[in-house]
């Protein structure tokens, strides 16, 4: 398999011939490589979710546009129900992916629906729970409604995870967490791509995170593909990120802002960490 | 207004919300082959608001399901007021009316009054087997499932829950009913027809109107139920209703 | 599920903006004419009358504006089950000795009353049809709610709670988008999950299950925003609707005053006629 996600050219109107149509993609392309971390970034309304919604065969390609996913084109009759096990889609709102009444039963709803047996379906509850770091012992019987913001959305991973999908999307998973646990969010990520060879394409509107977690990325902008490819080149052309509506990164923007004064940095750093070596060199001279 | 009030006021809007919703994207209706068009879930909201805050939330969101029902309808049947829209305002009444009934009542009350019911079930049926006789033995072989299935029920289900399916369920026959009763009274249809109708729509509509009043009501007042789960090798216990 | 996407956009009717004269009526005189002409249609068992109703709508509509081909869709396509109804109703009428028998056929009789009935019902059905297109074609949601609480202030001195009610109606307004993009969210996560959205027709135990598997949360959630908003309203300090005032009043114009005069004239004409 080449890419696990292949996407070229597409285009979608909602509600097409009718008077409340909307169009949110005119040109989007994406190619996620099998066991890479790839990020979706852009403005909000740019049609990042859209986009994700087509990956797992929620919305299918009808006009204009190739989607294949897992080798599979979804402009043809497919499994939708296999497909959607190996693909795992993790939505913005915690509290709208959770319709078990317990988290244990949310959680088992994927396995289950595979047809796993029992012991099985409790295995990989037990597995997903862990690694989102939620204690089975105590949070797989409590009720989803009296989880926070911030356990609700890690039952929605696990739930996700427990069909082991060999492609994990994430659609702006860690906006709002406290940095904790955001942390938690981007150690499990890169658990499962490192470990698992998952595939992890991600929407983020923070530079920073992608800049720290991802290895290539797509720039969308009002339904145009503007840019894609390596972080570290995307992240260098500020202009480009600058009419894309987005602030600079962090370590970018503090390599463009000291290049202004006229102090150059060798190479343009991409994260916190690559900055301060950066700046280290240029002061030793 | 006090609190209290502020609640229902609130609540009503957003069950009224949640009917409009319900009947005008078809997912409140599940198509079947009969006159009466569609089974319905859109009554539901009307129950929760009578039964979680009294008659005249449940009166509102009545009225709005049957308001919407006729401006959403293209028969003439339902195209006329007194028949999408009157019945309509005592789904919420009736339910608000017999949760407050059913509220005092014991195991043992509730377990006389389904007692009560399959005897009035079963003299029934020995007045339908007189004049045909096959009738009155299927009628008779209903009414023992379905005591049956009451006595399990009763004995396995959280309280409460029960209270609140028996008011859900006759709010949900209100709305048969009573729509029924008018459509005949306004001679669109016969009373045969009606009776037919009834039973098809009548019966499915009562027990999915029940179980998800209680499985709201479970999960709001977290109520009853536990995981689903089986351990390989050990019995399942207790808990029934999942979310 | 059907159709994952148009959930959003729920609305009442069918709004059709415009500047016609009966666009411009203030929201009280359209909602009161509207029931007005639900009453006579209701009352009036006349063939003339309901003719002469049929035909004034008609008018309405096409003053209006508002175009009546969706409304004329929906009709096409009820098309068989009406017709499949009206013969049911012809053939079950009870005939009784004295009513004339316009045609016999075998042991089918068809009697003049029932085929009234018929007549008499396709034409309620008409006036209602279109009275309905007509007021959800020149009022906006919003104004329907001020036109509903418009009339029923005078009532609030016998004890109605206009304001609440009208607040009620505002409230679910509000929330229509919301639990439509929510029905929405919770349907792909549950799709996602693996739930194939296709649906097995035959298998009507297996559709209402997921029906309510989906409008079990969706009722959950609707609870919880509701106690929320509830708690800002309280904090907010919200004591009922007594002395409120709106930020759109609408004022009785003469044009309104005319349109009255005209809706009075046409419905005791109507209410005269055989």
């Amino acid at each position: 398999m080449t890419a696990a996600i292949a996407i070229e050219g597409l285009r979608h109107v909602y509600l097409e011939d009718t008077p409340q149509a909307q169009q949110a993609l005119y040109n989007a392309s994406l190619h996620v490589a099998p066991a890479e971390m790839t990020a979706i970034i852009g403005p909000t309304g740019a049609g990042k979710s859209t986009l994700l919604h087509f990956c797992n065969g929620l919305l299918r390609p009808h006009e204009r546009g190739r989607v294949r996913v897992l080798d599979q084109d979804l402009s043809t009759d497919v499994d939708l129900a296999a497909l959607r096990r190996n693909v795992g889609l993790v939505f913005q709102y915690p509290h709208h992916q959770l319709f078990e009444r317990f988290v244990g039963d949310d959680v088992a709803y994927g396995p289950r629906q595979m047809g796993l047996d029992e012991d099985e379906v409790e295995e990989r509850v037990q597995w997903a729970l862990q690694a989102v770091a939620l204690d089975p012992e105590v949070f797989a019987d409590r009720p989803t409604l009296s989880l926070s913001g911030g356990e609700m959305r890690r039952a929605a991973i696990a739930g996700v995870l427990a069909t082991r999908p060999s492609v994990l999307i994430l659609d702006e998973v860690t906006t709002g967490l406290d940095p904790e646990g955001r942390e938690q969010i981007h150690a499990l990520l890169r658990q499962l791509n490192e470990r698992e060879g998952t595939a992890v394409l991600f929407v983020s509107n923070d530079l920073d995170e992608v800049a720290a977690l991802a290895d290539k990325a797509m720039l969308l902008y009002r339904g145009y593909t503007l840019a894609e490819g390596p972080v570290r080149e995307l992240f260098s052309d500020l202009p480009l990120l600058a009419r894309a509506e987005l602030g600079a990164p962090f370590a970018g923007g503090l390599a463009a802002a000291l290049q202004a004064r006229g102090i150059a940095l060798e190479h343009t750093p991409l994260t916190a960490a690559e900055a301060e070596e950066e700046l280290w060199q240029a002061w030793k001279g | 207004m006090d609190d209290q009030g502020i609640r229902r006021v609130v609540l009503a809007g957003v069950l009224l919300a949640l009917t409009l919703l319900l009947v005008f994207t078809r997912i409140g209706m599940i198509p079947m082959p009969t006159p009466a068009g569609n089974a319905t879930i859109a009554h539901i909201p009307a129950i929760i608001g009578g039964l979680l805050e009294g008659p005249l939330v449940g009166l509102i969101v009545g009225l709005g399901f049957g308001f919407a029902s006729f401006v959403n309808a293209t028969t003439p049947m339902f195209k006329d007021p007194m028949v999408a829209i009157l019945p309509r305002l005592f789904i919420g009444v009736v339910a608000a009316l017999a949760y407050g009934g059913v509220r005092r009542l014991n195991k043992r009350g509730l377990s006389a009054i389904a007692g009560i019911l399959l005897i009035v079930l079963l003299a029934a049926a020995w007045q339908i087997h007189a004049d045909k006789p096959i009738l009155g033995i299927v009628w008779a072989v209903l009414a023992v499932a379905l005591g049956v299935g009451l006595w399990f029920w009763l004995r396995h289900q959280e309280l409460a829950l029960v209270r609140v399916g028996i008011a859900a369920g006759l709010g949900s026959l209100t709305n048969t009913v009573l729509v029924l009763g008018m459509a005949v009274v306004r001679q669109y249809m016969t009373a045969p027809v009606a009776l037919v109708t009834g039973l098809t729509h009548g019966l499915p509509e009562m027990i999915v109107s029940a179980l998800i009043t209680i499985g709201v009501v479970a999960a709001i007042r977290n109520l009853g139920g536990r995981r689903k789960r089986r351990p390989a090798g050990t019995r399942r216990s207790g808990a029934t209703k999942e979310g | 599920m059907a159709s994952l996407e148009g959930l959003r956009n729920v609305s009442i009717g069918r709004y059709v903006p415009g500047t016609s004269a009966l666009h411009l009526l203030d929201s009280r005189v359209k909602v009161g004419g509207f029931l007005l002409v639900v009453a006579l249609a209701a009352i009036v068992n006349g063939l003339a009358g309901l003719a002469a109703l049929v035909i004034w709508m008609l008018i309405l509509v096409t003053l209006s504006g508002i175009g009546l081909r969706s409304t004329w869709n929906s009709i096409y396509a009820a098309l068989p089950f009406i017709v499949v109804l009206l013969l049911l109703q012809l053939a079950f009428t009870p005939i009784r000795p004295s009513d004339r028998i316009l045609l016999a056929w075998g042991r089918l009789r068809l009697s003049w009353p029932a085929v009234r009935l018929v007549i008499v019902a396709l034409l309620r059905f008409f006036v209602l049809m279109l009275a309905v297109s007509l007021l959800t074609g020149i009022t906006s949601s919003g104004a329907l709610i001020r036109g509903v609480e418009g009339l029923l202030r005078p009532f609030t001195h016998l004890g109605l709670p206009a304001h609440e009610l009208a607040l009620v109606g505002s409230v679910a307004l509000r929330f229509l988008p919301l639990l439509g993009e929510q029905v929405e969210s919770i349907a792909m996560a549950q799709a996602s999950r693996g739930l194939a959205d296709t649906r097995s027709r035959w298998k009507l135990a297996a559709t209402a299950r997921r029906v309510a598997q989906l409008i079990v949360p969706l009722f959950v959630d609707v609870y919880r925003r509701s106690e929320e908003l509830a708690l800002a309203m309280q904090a907010r300090c919200y004591n009922g609707g007594k002395g409120r005032t709106h930020l759109i009043q609408e004022r009785l114009t003469p044009r309104d005053w005319l349109a009255l005069a005209i809706l009075l004239v046409s419905s005791a004409l109507v209410a005269a006629l055989p």
